[in-house]
């Protein structure tokens, strides 16, 4: 929920880019129109992004990556169920049902990487206001929304406590065993401190009337014409996809 | 059984916490360089703090925030997180987080039934490719000419089991100096 796209990733969109890639999953029967699919929608999402096009490209490879070159070496070479197809410099095994297993794995992590693309897309305010327009009980809405915040306070929590421990002379780099001894040193002070703190926060929100007043119904959002054809980019991805496979 | 609004707040507001830690551990498993996820000491905890039904909550959306904040497959492991949180309300109920050694021991427990329960998305989902350390173990077990199966349960119950173990001992450890007042039953 950070990237800033040119056009602005509604909910609605991502519900509707989920929906189609389910579809596409169920009903494309070829791996090469899944792929033409999946590869529309990564033009469709890098192509949304403002600046961040070269940002959103590289989180894809950081999601895909260690999965998808595992899933090629793992099977393609080492699986000993696989038959071997062709001795490489006759040292590396190369066996061709494993590739195609693999690759076949492979597209569908990309294409679920790449729908988790979409939903990183979505402003916070739009996604907040959602919730609130789907009439879930304040503290569900404040449930999501604290646990989404609060991840990345405990991840600077962690990294800040861990420099501190450090500097005091706290042994939380040398070898195995002794990086799982100090963490415990690492771990209390954020996990205490960040429960006391909420505690404290309790008594701010019932006192503001938090829980007690029903949330008001939130106008819908307006959505231009230019995102509701946006909307219509993923089923047009999934019309070719279709096309593609019946040609193929 | 029905809550105050200062109760809910005060649970939703603790939910959140321990889906946080579930979310932002993985941050210190990188730092220290740790083969384990460290991905479910929140919902572990939670069993400790909050109701069930939260508890339960904890962990089906730690997965679904997990899997836009750290990696699109997390979510498809939302069952093992469920079967995580009911394990732990059984076992605060039961007791058996007042000694190290129950709680380790609880720990080896929730970690073998996990591995059961992910080790088919694992296999099915994703071709036997999990997280780093148990990739490792199932590709070495695969290139042996054990088939996928016997490989990614293998892997995953090592990798699960040594994860599990120190989780439980590091909730032990957090219920020991987490104030009283903080907890459910107090």
């Amino acid at each position: 929920m950070t990237a800033t796209p040119v056009v602005r990733i509604f909910p609605v969109t991502v519900a509707i880019v989920i929906a189609v890639t389910f579809v596409a999953m169920w009903v494309l029967k070829s791996q090469l129109s899944l792929t033409i699919f999946t590869g529309f929608l990564i033009l469709i999402l890098i192509g949304s992004q403002r600046n961040s096009g070269n940002l959103m490209a590289g989180r894809l490879l950081k999601w895909t990556i260690p999965f998808v070159v595992p899933l090629i070496v793992i099977h393609g070479i080492l699986n000993a169920t696989f038959p071997i197809s062709l001795w490489l410099w006759d040292a590396v095994p190369l066996r061709f049902d494993g590739l195609r297993f693999g690759y076949i794995m492979s597209v569908r992590v990309v294409l679920l990487s790449t729908v988790a693309g979409f939903l990183v897309s979505i402003l916070r305010d739009d996604f907040v206001e959602s919730l609130i327009r789907l009439r879930l009980p304040s503290w569900i809405v404040l449930f999501l929304m604290q646990s989404t915040a609060m991840a990345g306070v405990i991840q600077r929590r962690v990294s800040s406590v861990y420099l501190a421990q450090r500097s005091r002379g706290i042994p939380v780099g040398s070898g195995f065993f002794s990086r799982v001894k100090s963490v415990p040193s690492i771990l209390l002070p954020v996990v205490i401190g960040t429960f006391l703190e909420a505690e404290g926060r309790v008594p701010a929100l019932v006192s503001q009337g938090f829980g007690i007043v029903k949330p008001r119904p939130l106008p819908r959002p307006k959505i231009r014409k230019s995102e509701w054809l946006f909307c219509g980019l993923p089923v047009l991805a999934f019309v070719i996809a279709i096309v593609a496979d019946h040609v193929i | 059984m029905s809550y105050s609004s200062v109760q809910i707040t005060r649970f939703a507001v603790f939910s959140a916490i321990c889906v946080a830690l579930n979310v932002g551990l993985n941050k210190l498993a990188a730092v220290l360089q740790l083969p384990v996820f460290m991905d479910t000491v929140g919902t572990i905890l939670s069993g400790a703090l909050v109701p069930p039904g939260f508890s339960v909550a904890v962990g089906v959306v730690s997965n679904l925030i997990g899997g836009v904040v750290t990696h699109p497959a997390i979510p498809f492991y939302i069952g093992t997180q469920v079967v995580v949180a009911l394990m732990s309300i059984a076992a605060f109920r039961f007791g058996w987080f007042h000694r190290l050694w129950s709680a380790l021991l609880m720990g080896l427990a929730i970690g073998i039934v996990s591995a059961v329960v992910s080790a088919p998305i694992t296999v099915l989902a994703f071709g036997g490719i999990t997280e780093p350390g148990a990739t490792a173990i199932n590709g070495i077990l695969l290139a042996a000419g054990h088939d996928i199966w016997t490989a990614v349960v293998s892997g995953t119950l090592i990798v699960s089991s040594v994860d599990k173990v120190i989780a439980a001992g590091l909730v032990w450890l957090m219920l020991k100096r987490l104030p009283d007042r903080l907890k459910r039953e107090s």
